[in-house]
């Protein structure tokens, strides 16, 4: 019931939103609706503590006897630690929504809620059934959106292919699904076999553009920071919420190496690029990127409570970094002094990080420690960026507001470092998080003494930032490309066939294939 | 009262009185309302029951009907294909109100959709034949233009369904004597030969589907898609009543083998051609092709009853997909000079509901999940895999070819020029018949279990599969 009242609060929130735009009441409102519904639902979460872990819901698809799998939600503590998290994000984008640019718009905080509602669901899906079923939501809710904003074809176009990619994710998941052994088939994560896991894992990896590496946004239509943090934080979570359902002990033969290599590639990567880009919106993708190849790690040397943790981390860091648009230095300070969850540290959020049976290669390591440290510094250097508009300059009622968002996110991180889930209170392993740590502070201090000697190193660096950028397009263009010839060569292939069977002497041709396939059935 | 006069003869009478009335809305309206009360009625009466409508008075309907030594019988078995039937009339005759050509489809959809009950329903079975003969003939009426030439895909469906029927007929006059077992091999195998390419003609299967792709390239979208919700499935349950009939068929593990081959390359082939396709009309012949491979599979599966409740079940999600396709398509069809990619380049701007019609009709005929087809797609898939591999992957290489499709179609229209502005140009009607369309098929792909009630009384349709 407690999860369903977080639920309905939303559906109810979405609704009061929508009446109130129909009868053209004034816009606060509306945002005190949206905000009210967001802080109600971020609190009943906590009770959902009260009654983990337990199914909620069980469709009666099998009522017809070829549907094996119903669709299914339950609420346990890895569905708590992403529900608390992605809902503190959704009151912390709605409280903070006055003291953006883009300005106030109640569609945003529609969808912003819809979006929580969705990703909250993901978070409680007992099978791939359910998640798949989500997930589809999500990736449509994401590709309507963009093409509804963007006004160049190019924009369009990558819309489509990044819907695609995802949507390849999901198909990953069902042919998971399909092949899991056993007459059961997959009715919850729990009976998946380590057989099939692999394909989950893909599945995570191409939604979350890891695996392979790839990046379909390059540059994306004016989305709103809040809206558009919701939407990138609901599509990425969604799919790392799986990676702490994959069953432990994945049969992935000789191949744990070569996904271990691509998945570091992706993460210092990622890391580098959050490092680098300036701007903190255009470095979001590459903070999704570098998280999300942390957590796909912990999944596979099958810490599952430590891709948990990186999850949780890129929800709340991710929603600090991306919000913070109006500054104040003492808010600076202390969100910097946040930063120390990020580095593994004993009982903070991410402690459980780099536990795990399965031992890292030491190859592995520099890469591994080098990524962390380099997403660790971008989220202090971005959140002394320039900028948008100064706290000072808003009206007092969003100065009031705007800093209980930054508070809810900074609580919620501290707090999850310390109660309600398997990754709290945990000395973890130790040494990985002094060592990034220490790396972190002096990769600061160097930057900072840099900034201050000269131009910004950062600022500087945007030359070899977008070469690099260009670079890995280059590599996905000439990839797109040779598929695309490939198809161009299908087609041909297709339309000669096609052409054979429909024109005059197709009659013909159509009984000679005909008599072909019956001498081949003889066989059978 | 009988049931063949009410679902057969009457909608045929009905047919005639249509084609006389002047009007287009008059007839939407008139054809909507009397198939969609022809669906409820089967739905509340069934055949052979004793019914007292609120306790006034007492009715039954009598199943059987004798017309020249033949008999016509509807017994409650069939009452799920009746309601089947006449509700995806009514769904398809509604949906002239919006785009028109009320005049072309309905008179001749309506006596059609008679002719095709009454190919279930007559006894000896082997005169359906000649009824599909019938419709096909009708539906040819409907589809071709008034004052043009008829078009090669027009000619082709002529053809090959013309074709189906002297093979299906001789097999019938062959197997006449040999209908309880195999007594004489040799005729049996000169039977079976001559069904097999009857039943090919008429299916449609792979390589005999051309005529589906060249026929929804010329035809208009609409009157295509109602064609091709109907006549696939009334000649697979034609076919299948052949399976029921005769032991040797039903018993034959190569039989089935056989048919999930080419039940698998049909679909393979159909989902394959959609994704190459420079043609929203052709996409949705090819999607059509792919349906036909499914059901096919569908039917070789080794447990009969899954097969056939999955058969049936699949026919609402595919009536609902088509119809909103090929709706969307003549939306978009009024704003293009065809349905080229070339010419429908940018038309998601003027166009957004059909633009998204379009996209999740195919989506859920592809078996994305939320839709329709997801649920008894992934249990189709989940059927096979449990029988190999590779049947599991032709079938998820057939779905990714309407896939790809969708996402072409999607891509094309919404290359358009820079900073183009929204402009909605389908009127309200075509809004309301889209949007309800798309929710009916996320309702039915979220809650699947809505439709159970119309599977409970397979097993009495098809005695000998359903045991």
């Amino acid at each position: 019931m407690l999860v369903f009242l977080t639920l309905a609060i939303y559906v109810l929130a979405i609704l009061a939103i929508v009446g109130l735009r129909l009868t053209r009441l004034a816009f606060s409102y509306s945002w005190l609706a949206a905000a009210l519904g967001a802080f109600l639902a971020w609190l009943s979460v906590f009770f959902w503590q009260m009654i983990l872990p337990q199914p909620v819901l069980t469709g009666n698809w099998q009522s017809l006897s070829f549907f094996v799998v119903s669709p299914a939600l339950l609420v346990d503590q890895v569905a708590w630690v992403y529900a608390m998290s992605f809902s503190t994000l959704a009151l912390a984008v709605i409280l903070m929504a006055p003291a953006q640019v883009t300005g106030i718009s109640p569609s945003a905080w529609i969808g912003t809620l819809g979006l929580s509602l969705l990703a909250l669901l993901a978070f409680l899906a007992d099978n791939p059934l359910t998640l798949v079923m989500v997930w589809t939501a999500l990736d449509l809710a994401e590709l309507l959106n963009t093409l509804r904003l963007s006004d160049k074809p190019n924009l369009s176009e990558r819309a489509v292919i990044s819907f695609a990619v995802r949507a390849l994710g999901t198909g990953f998941a069902l042919w998971a699904s399909a092949l899991n052994p056993g007459t059961s088939g997959a009715a919850s994560f729990e009976s998946i076999s380590p057989q099939v896991g692999v394909y989950l894992l893909l599945a995570v990896g191409l939604r979350l553009g890891v695996l392979p590496l790839h990046l379909t946004y390059r540059s994306e239509p004016a989305l709103r920071r809040g809206m558009g943090t919701v939407l990138r934080m609901a599509a990425a979570s969604s799919s790392l919420v799986l990676l702490a359902r994959i069953p432990a002990g994945l049969a992935l033969g000789g191949w744990t190496t070569v996904l271990l290599g691509l998945l570091m590639l992706a993460l210092v990567y990622g890391g580098w690029k959050f490092l680098t880009v300036t701007d903190p919106l255009s470095a979001r993708p590459f903070w999704l990127i570098g998280l999300g190849a942390l957590a796909v790690i912990a999944a596979l040397r099958g810490n599952l409570a430590g891709s948990a943790a990186w999850g949780s981390a890129m929800i709340l860091f991710g929603g600090l970094v991306f919000l913070y648009s109006a500054h104040q230095r003492v808010y600076t300070f202390i969100l910097s002094g946040l930063g120390l969850g990020l580095l593994a540290l004993p009982f903070t959020l991410t402690a459980s990080a780099w536990q795990g049976g399965a031992p890292l290669d030491w190859l592995f390591w520099p890469a591994a420690l080098a990524g962390q440290t380099m997403l660790s510094v971008g989220y202090v250097v971005h959140l002394w960026r320039s900028a948008e508009r100064e706290l000072a300059h808003l009206p007092r009622w969003a100065q009031s507001a705007y800093p209980l968002g930054l508070a809810a996110l900074g609580i919620m991180i501290i707090l999850l470092g310390l109660w309600g889930w398997p990754g709290a209170l945990q000395l973890g392993v130790w040494w990985p998080g002094v060592l990034v740590s220490l790396l972190t502070f002096i990769a600061l201090v160097v930057l900072w003494r840099l900034s201050r000697a000269s131009e910004p190193l950062l600022v500087r660096g945007k030359s070899a930032s977008d070469e690099s950028v260009s670079r890995l397009s280059f590599f996905a263009e000439t990839f797109a490309e040779s598929i695309w010839w490939f198809y161009r060569t299908l087609r041909r292939l297709v339309d000669f066939i096609s052409g054979l069977l429909e024109g005059d002497g197709g009659l013909l041709w159509t009984l000679l294939v005909l008599v072909l396939l019956m001498i081949l059935f003889q066989q059978i | 009262m009988s049931a063949p006069l009410i679902w057969i003869a009457l909608p045929i009478g009905l047919a005639i009185f249509l084609f006389l009335l002047p009007g287009e809305r008059l007839v939407a309206w008139f054809g909507g309302f009397f198939a969609a009360g022809l669906a409820v009625l089967a739905l509340f009466a069934p055949t052979d029951t004793a019914l007292r409508p609120f306790g006034l008075f007492s009715l039954r309907i009598d199943s059987s009907l004798s017309l020249l030594g033949r008999q016509i019988s509807l017994p409650p078995s069939t009452q799920i294909v009746l309601v089947l039937v006449y509700a995806i009339g009514a769904f398809w005759f509604f949906g002239t109100l919006a785009i028109g050509n009320a005049r072309r489809l309905i008179p001749a959809g309506l006596a059609t959709l008679a002719l095709l009950t009454a190919s279930l329903a007559i006894r000896p079975f082997l005169y359906a034949a000649l009824l599909i003969q019938g419709a096909v003939l009708l539906a040819v009426l409907m589809l071709a233009e008034p004052n043009r030439p008829a078009g090669r895909g027009l000619m082709r469906f002529l053809i090959y369904q013309t074709l189906a029927m002297p093979f299906i007929l001789l097999a019938g006059f062959l197997l006449s004597g040999v209908e309880a077992g195999p007594r004489d091999l040799a005729v049996i195998l000169q039977a079976a030969i001559l069904l097999a390419l009857g039943f090919s003609f008429l299916l449609s299967i792979f390589p005999l589907s051309t005529w589906l792709p060249m026929l929804a390239e010329e035809a208009n979208p609409y009157l295509v898609g109602f064609i091709l919700s109907t006549f696939p499935t009334f000649a697979l349950l034609f076919a299948l009543n052949f399976v029921d009939r005769y032991s040797w068929i039903r018993e034959s593990t190569e039989f089935f083998q056989v048919l999930q081959t080419v039940g698998l390359l049909t679909a393979v082939s159909g989902g394959v051609w959609a994704a190459f396709q420079r043609h929203a009309g052709r996409v949705f012949g090819y999607a059509a092709v792919t349906e036909i491979g499914l059901a096919l599979v569908a039917v070789s599966l080794p447990e009969k009853m899954i097969g056939l409740q999955i058969i049936f079940f699949l026919l609402v999600p595919r009536a609902l997909a088509y119809g909103v396709w090929a709706l969307s398509l003549s939306v978009l069809q009024q704003g293009a000079p065809s349905l080229r990619y070339n010419d429908l380049r940018g038309l998601a701007r003027h166009y957004p509901l059909a633009t998204l019609g379009l996209f999740l009709s195919i989506l859920s005929l592809s078996g994305v999940p939320l839709f329709a087809s997801f649920p008894v797609r992934q249990a189709l898939w989940e059927q096979l895999a449990r029988h190999g591999f590779l049947p599991a992957l032709w079938m998820g290489l057939a779905s990714l070819g309407l896939w790809i499709a969708a996402l072409r179609s999607l891509a094309v229209l919404n290359l358009a020029a820079e900073n183009t502005p929204w402009a909605l140009q389908e009127t309200m009607q075509q809004r309301a018949l889209i949007l309800l369309g798309l929710l009916s098929l996320l309702a039915v792909g979220i809650f699947p279990q809505w439709i159970t009630p119309l599977l409970t009384n397979l097993s009495g349709m098809f005695e000998q599969i359903g045991r």
